[in-house]
């Protein structure tokens, strides 16, 4: 209430305009335009080589997007991977965050280790993993059989690729995020876990009643923000598997980039852009709904 | 004050930031000639084309000086094509730009590149390679000037194919002979079946019988997978598309294409004798004895695998009685920009190209990366009578194929699409799925027909 009765200095007011224009520059920049062009260029017939040539198609793009098997393959994959990955990489992540708050030896160390695959290129990751997992001779498939187990096909085979990437993919993230919750862990009231020790609690009830409710507004952050990075999957399948074998690793961004750059189809890739950009503000407020719910 | 330049500062160099570099005809005006490449300016490639445009400006001081930046490729281009396609959609072309062969055909379509014959010197042209004249002319206008051409033929490990028995060895042709592509599988699958029941030594580290790189499709070089194997459609009288370059049902799909396709797939049936993941460098490192291998391999194993003891024979032929071309071909050209309206400038951006690909740079570029002559007078320029015995044979094999066998690759519009989607949707299913009956290949084939009918109509309106 106080900040209404406030009155500003000219230079604070000149000053405050000036980085709210710098923010709604950048948003106009990368956001605004971007998505209003696509949705023009979404209803024309663009080719990249071609950029006066655009013809007014109507919903020539759209209906196209109903009959393209690739295009829902690509969507259900990355549905797939977010399904899987967001709780895999944050269980994971707590996991981690649990083993190396406890004050042991070594634990410095631990928790450079599990943080590092987060500072680390993308690309080199997958560039790695790539090479380990290569079924004729990959360092994974030599462990295997050299433990008596048969090799197995990894990013080669339409079964096992988009969970392969999904647990590399959980891998290289949790580090991050075992982070966050080891700041979460180290918030929580330590008298509570001496009163239950006091009424006799074990580990796993310490776990459920203490640490899992203590930690939920952090959860609930590391839920948001890694859906919405899980989403914009494109690095891993792009330098694992090119989005196969027969699609079985093409995510919906990947896609997009496809028909839009390789294939030059501005127009389709604009549509298909405009479609999931819909798919994702709807995911958004859901998300957001639970989260105010949550909160209420 | 103080804090309102700062953010004004930042807005402007966002802004900046944000907008297309100047680099071409658009803006370069009547100043100087630009060149773009997707060398790296420490590549060999990217060298020789410094120093060719280097003498260039000191022997023509009086003109246009020329100016070469090179955009680095990523993988299978996408970098500096990615970079190309953004400046021709800002207006702001180079005056000389490098594009695949087989992208030229799009690239005419779109009007962004200019036809060379009315500017270009007496019988230049015709002192290209026949595959590069083919590669470069589209509805009968010469557009792209080929820096190099290329050749792909079969290697083998001469220490493990010493090691089989005498009837198999029998099997290896010479390398001046013509060979099948049924005779190829059959080598290959009896290699197979003797390493994998064999301790001998030569064979300690078998993996596979045959490289392939079919791995670089499936990490996104689409192109490799096209380029080595649509030869085997076209010694089977057939080809990925009809002559006009979008026709597709009835050629990509069609019998002889099936039959080209179902032999090619017999290298993943049953135990496979190839990989869509094999181990990186598998020929090189003697994890495979058989390889199809490309023109490049014979300086990467002179320079980098000494030791290696291996001997090249020729392409294999998809049908025996098939007369016409039928090996690969073609590289990357450099191409005029279609939007230099200047007659004068024109005159002198084809005066570079030539400069940039005449018989004294083709050789050069020989000496310095290896690379295929492009034009026919510096063929001979291949020495085949060094002291490496492995390294003269294969130079004789490619330089037999570059002046006899070699094919240009489709000239279509779509081809980019076209390549991607045959390299993906058939060859490497193929491959993945060790799909080997004819029926599941023609599923496959009537399926990436589909597809392109449907991409490719914007282009018959």
């Amino acid at each position: 209430m106080g900040f209404r009765n406030r009155s500003y200095k000219r230079a604070e007011v000149i000053t405050a305009y000036c980085f709210l224009f710098c923010a709604i520059v950048l948003a106009l920049l990368f956001i605004v335009i971007p998505i209003g062009r696509a949705f023009t260029y979404g209803f024309t017939d663009y080719y990249l080589l071609k950029p006066d040539d655009k013809a007014f198609i109507g919903l020539d793009n759209f209906y196209r997007i109903a009959t393209d098997e690739v295009f829902l393959k690509s969507f259900l994959n990355t549905l797939q991977f977010v399904v899987l990955v967001v709780p895999l990489q944050l269980g994971m992540a707590l996991g981690l965050a649990m083993i190396v708050s406890k004050k042991v030896i070594g634990n410095a160390f631990f928790r450079t280790a599990y943080f590092s695959p987060a500072v680390l290129s993308l690309v080199v990751i997958s560039i790695l993993w790539t090479v380990m997992l290569n079924p004729t001779s990959g360092l994974i498939n030599e462990i295997l059989t050299g433990l008596g187990l048969p090799a197995q096909p990894f990013l080669t085979s339409t079964t096992q690729a988009m969970p392969t990437i999904v647990f590399i993919s959980a891998w290289s993230g949790c580090g991050y995020q075992m982070m966050i919750f080891l700041a979460g862990l180290t918030n929580i009231d330590k008298s509570l876990y001496e009163a239950a020790d006091i009424d006799g609690a074990g580990s796993f009830k310490k776990f459920v009643h203490i640490t899992l409710p203590g930690l939920k507004p952090i959860t609930m952050f590391l839920v948001i923000t890694t859906t919405i990075q899980a989403f914009k999957l494109i690095v891993q399948p792009m330098v694992m598997t090119g989005g196969g074998p027969d699609y079985s690793t093409m995510t919906m961004l990947q896609y997009i980039y496809e028909y839009g750059y390789r294939h030059r189809n501005i127009g389709y890739a604009s549509a298909i852009t405009l479609v999931f950009t819909i798919f994702l503000i709807a995911v958004s407020m859901v998300i957001k709904r639970l989260f105010k719910e949550e909160k209420a | 004050m103080k804090k309102i330049l700062v953010v004004l500062g930042c807005i402007i160099f966002i802004l900046q930031a944000t907008g297309c570099s100047s680099a071409g005809s658009g803006k370069n005006g009547n100043n100087k000639i630009v060149v773009w490449t997707q060398a790296a300016a420490d590549h060999p490639e990217g060298k020789m084309f410094a120093s060719r445009v280097e003498r260039y400006n000191e022997a023509n001081p009086d003109k246009l000086q020329v100016e070469i930046q090179n955009i680095t490729r990523a993988g299978a281009g996408s970098g500096y094509i990615d970079k190309l396609n953004a400046a021709i959609t800002a207006n702001d072309m180079p005056d000389i730009f490098t594009l695949d062969g087989p992208d030229v055909a799009a690239y005419v379509d779109a009007g962004v590149i200019g036809e060379l014959d009315s500017y270009m010197s007496n019988g230049f042209k015709e002192g290209f390679t026949d595959s590069i004249i083919q590669q470069g002319t589209v509805d009968g206008k010469f557009y792209a000037m080929g820096y190099s051409d290329s050749a792909v033929a079969v290697m083998y490990n001469e220490d493990m194919i010493k090691a089989l028995p005498a009837d198999i060895q029998a099997k290896v042709p010479a390398a001046d002979e013509d060979w099948t592509w049924e005779q190829f599988v059959a080598l290959a699958r009896d290699i197979d079946t003797y390493a994998k029941s064999s301790s001998d030594a030569a064979f300690a580290d078998y993996k596979l019988a045959v490289s392939t790189l079919l791995s670089d499709i499936a990490s996104g070089s689409y192109e490799t997978g096209t380029y080595y194997f649509t030869p085997l459609l076209w010694g089977n009288d057939s080809n990925i598309v009809a002559e006009d370059g979008l026709t597709v049902d009835g050629v990509l799909n069609g019998e002889k294409s099936l039959q080209a396709l179902t032999s090619y797939a017999q290298l993943f049936a049953g135990d496979p004798l190839a990989s869509a993941s094999e181990p990186e460098k598998a020929f090189h490192t003697g994890k495979a004895p058989l390889a199809v291998a490309g023109f490049w391999y014979v300086n990467e194993l002179k320079d980098n695998y000494p030791n290696l003891k291996y001997r090249t024979v020729r392409y294999p032929k998809m049908s025996e009685g098939y007369s016409g071309s039928y090996t690969p071909s073609g590289s990357w050209t450099f191409v005029k920009s279609g939007k230099i309206t200047d007659e004068e400038k024109s005159k002198q951006v084809v005066e570079v190209m030539e400069w940039l690909t005449n018989d004294q740079a083709a050789e050069e570029y020989y000496a310095a990366n290896g690379a295929i002559p492009s034009r026919k007078n510096a063929i001979s320029v291949i020495n085949t009578n060094t002291d490496n015995a492995y390294y003269n044979e294969a130079w004789t094999v490619m330089q037999y194929q570059v002046e006899k066998t070699n094919k240009a690759r489709p000239v279509s519009v779509g081809y980019p699409y076209l390549s991607e989607t045959f390299a993906k949707d058939v060859l490497l299913k193929i491959a993945q799925n060790q799909a080997a009956d004819s029926e599941t290949i023609q599923k496959y084939l009537d399926d990436t027909v589909k597809k392109l009918d449907m991409e490719f109509a914007k282009y018959k309106k």
